[in-house]
């Protein structure tokens, strides 16, 4: 019985087709349960996020069932069969799988690596197990889900580097302060990309951020939402002395940070590093600054750079990433079949204990007046024949399990052998 | 048979050498664990070695040229692996290891013999003099190697290059912090080495002019440089591309310290004229 999956995402269908087919955490609690009930599918876990809607689903049949899920998606978007079906993707089995690991690992993502859907991902498969769609397969699989983006976190680094400007500056500051405990932030001016960095900033441990701007009031207000200190305009220079950090972006069409008053503030400052970020365009802060020694200057276009070449490496990592999923896959399928197996080899025991059972106390019956020693000398030696019989079998079975060497056929004779249903 | 034993431990180093250097290239994991194991047999061979030398001559070995830059090669081996496991910084392993094998490759190339005067006087003063500077020194070469990866890492930083190592060479702060701690250790060291050294040679050689020796001056300069270093660690004085400038200066002094006998006669060649008139 193979896990299966309908679903459209960003790169097969326009978002006026994906808005009709997103389901919120109350759809799907109204709505799994619905297609349940529908024949052919035993369990269903459904994702939704901006960017896809897919469900998953356990069935016995999967052609059958995957009629019914298109003609359900069919009826609830409104649009007609056939159409739809140019938008939906359908995959079954190994390509299932690995379609729900690369997509939980990011690898299927708009922003590739990016590590929010497996929250997604995570949010979907407990709602459904508490709902009840999701059971025993379900569960199992949502748990190979979590350990496969945990090694893929872990082995590659898919998710490691920025490819957003804001966190491309935090980047780029870790790269010089290493850790970012006791520094001190300005922001100069106040463009949203730059108050996005200082709020990564804040969260990446920098213990406070200054803030110059014309608006003085308006200083305040964000400096006391940054827990540092409000400054004047003119007070630029004094600011920056006392900080190692620098974000800025004004309106400005003339540069605002000069190189000939910034030499001098380096000798005052102890020589201690400083890195000045500007996103502003026209640029805030003159070229010459970037020349000066311990300076690091860096512009929109660095922070640009930074994004691209780590795109290129989280491309790179994406095949590594690949060739473990792909692994992944494998083990699990591996372990299904083991767990195929274990109610095979339970009633493969029960049924000999049975036998034996009945064995022994037709035995027993002769053998009334014999001492109570030979009657349990007799128990132990019919149990040890009959699990020393069953053994080997056992053992092979279970091996060529994990050897995947078991095909369904090999499986049927095993039952008919020792005649298990 | 001591001997096999060091020529595999120099061809054990020689291999993970080049495996770290391909390493650096390829920035594979499995790769850099196969480096660690070379080396690890390796130095544990020299170690084995320059012991049982050590016991069979009954006085620590460095009193050739063979068994000083042997057992420097070997005290840079075991430092990596101190500051790899501290640190974690693996490609501190490209910028040490060379270094430590370049020692020990010239000594291979050395006379293994040790000059009689060498043998009559006090081995035990011979071992303290010889080992604190030399460990002294291994640590320099810590401070050094941080500092060239500094230098890349800001030529990164300063010309916005954002592709190759950038992303593998750790924080600016980090390896000044690496380099910081090879001065504070290794000062210590250079100082104690060289005090035992002047009360030694003041006492053997009581009324000549020893200190006139060019290796001695030549020490003496390298010890006011790196305690100017020193003293700037401490009171955070210099710090950032001013700092790290003064460690390779410093570094480079240090080399040349090794091959100033070879230009100047000196009371450190070990020849057979080996002491002052």
């Amino acid at each position: 019985m193979p896990v299966c999956i309908v679903g459209l995402n960003f790169k097969t269908a326009p978002v006026e087709v994906r808005e009709k087919l997103s389901f919120s955490m109350d759809d799907i609690e109204n709505e799994a349960p619905l297609l349940l009930s529908k024949p052919y599918i035993d369990e269903t876990v459904i994702l939704s996020t901006c960017n896809r809607s897919e469900i998953y689903f356990y069935s016995e049949h999967p052609d059958k069932a995957k009629v019914v899920v298109e003609q359900y998606l069919s009826e609830r978007a409104g649009i007609k069969q056939e159409e739809l079906a140019d938008y939906l993707y359908n995959f079954v089995e190994f390509e299932a799988i690995e379609h729900l690991f690369r997509v939980a690992s990011g690898l299927e993502s708009m922003v590739l690596g990016e590590p929010q859907i497996a929250g997604q991902v995570k949010d979907a498969f407990e709602k459904a197990i508490e709902i009840g769609t999701a059971k025993r397969v379900f569960v199992n699989l949502y748990r190979h889900t979590l350990q496969t983006v945990k090694i893929v976190r872990n082995e590659t680094e898919i998710s490691k580097n920025a490819v957003s400007v804001p966190f491309a500056a935090v980047e780029l500051v870790k790269k010089i302060f290493g850790k970012l405990k006791n520094k001190r932030a300005l922001l100069v001016g106040a463009g949203e990309m730059c108050e996005l960095a200082a709020l990564h900033l804040k969260e990446n441990g920098v213990e406070a951020i200054d803030v110059v701007n014309r608006t003085y009031e308006k200083a305040e207000t964000l400096a006391k939402r940054y827990g540092g200190n409000p400054y004047p305009f003119d007070k630029l220079y004094e600011a920056i002395e006392n900080v190692d950090i620098v974000l800025s972006s004004t309106g400005a069409k003339e540069p605002v940070i000069k190189a000939e008053k910034i030499k001098p503030l380096m000798k005052k400052r102890g020589y201690k590093s400083l890195i000045i970020i500007d996103i502003a365009v026209p640029r805030d802060v003159e070229v010459e600054v970037g020349d000066i020694s311990d300076i690091y200057l860096f512009d929109i276009d660095d922070l640009e750079k930074v994004v691209e070449a780590n795109k290129k490496k989280r491309e790179k990592e994406a095949i590594v990433a690949g060739e473990i999923i792909k692994d992944r896959v494998y083990e699990y399928l591996k372990w299904c079949k083991l767990q195929d197996l274990n109610p095979i080899i339970a009633s493969l025991r029960k049924q000999a204990e049975e036998i034996r059972r009945a064995e022994l106390e037709k035995s027993l019956k002769k053998l009334k007046d014999y001492p109570d020693e030979v009657k349990k000398e007799l128990d132990r030696l019919s149990y040890s024949i009959v699990n020393k019989m069953l053994h080997q079998p056992i053992t092979e079975f279970k091996k060529a399990a994990r050897e995947d060497n078991l095909e369904g056929k090999m499986i049927h004779f095993f039952k008919s052998l020792f005649h298990i249903d | 048979m001591l001997e096999q034993i060091y020529y595999f431990s120099l061809f054990l180093n020689f291999l993970s050498v080049i495996v770290f250097f391909v390493f650096a290239l390829k920035k594979n994991k499995e790769v850099f664990k196969v480096g660690t194991f070379l080396i690890g047999v390796g130095t544990f061979l020299l170690a084995f070695f320059l012991t049982l030398n050590g016991i069979r001559l009954g006085y620590h070995p460095a009193a050739n040229t063979f068994f000083t830059f042997n057992f420097l090669a070997m005290l840079i081996y075991i430092l990596y692996f101190v500051f790899e496991f501290k640190f974690k910084v693996k490609l501190l392993s490209v910028f040490i290891l060379p270094v430590g094998f370049f020692f020990n490759v010239v000594a291979a190339f050395q006379s293994k013999l040790t000059p009689e005067m060498v043998k009559s006087i006090s081995p035990v003063f011979l071992g303290i003099h010889t080992g604190f500077l030399l460990l002294g020194e291994a640590m320099f070469l810590i401070s050094f190697g941080a500092s060239i990866m500094y230098l890349i890492q800001n030529r990164n930083l300063k010309k916005k290059s954002f592709g190759g190592w950038y992303s593998r060479l750790p924080a600016l702060d980090d390896l000044e912090f690496i380099a910081g701690v090879g001065i504070l250790g290794g000062f210590p060291m250079l100082t104690a080495g060289l005090l035992v050294g002047f009360y030694w040679a003041a006492n053997l050689w009581n009324n000549s002019l020893w200190y006139f020796d060019p290796k001695i001056i030549w020490s003496f300069i390298v010890w006011v440089l790196y305690g100017y270093i020193f003293y700037c660690k401490i009171t955070e004085r210099l710090k950032g591309k001013r700092f790290i400038n003064l460690v390779i200066i410093g570094f480079f002094l240090v080399i040349a310290s090794f091959f100033i006998t070879v230009f100047f006669p000196s009371i450190h060649s070990l020849t057979k004229d080996f002491g002052v008139k």
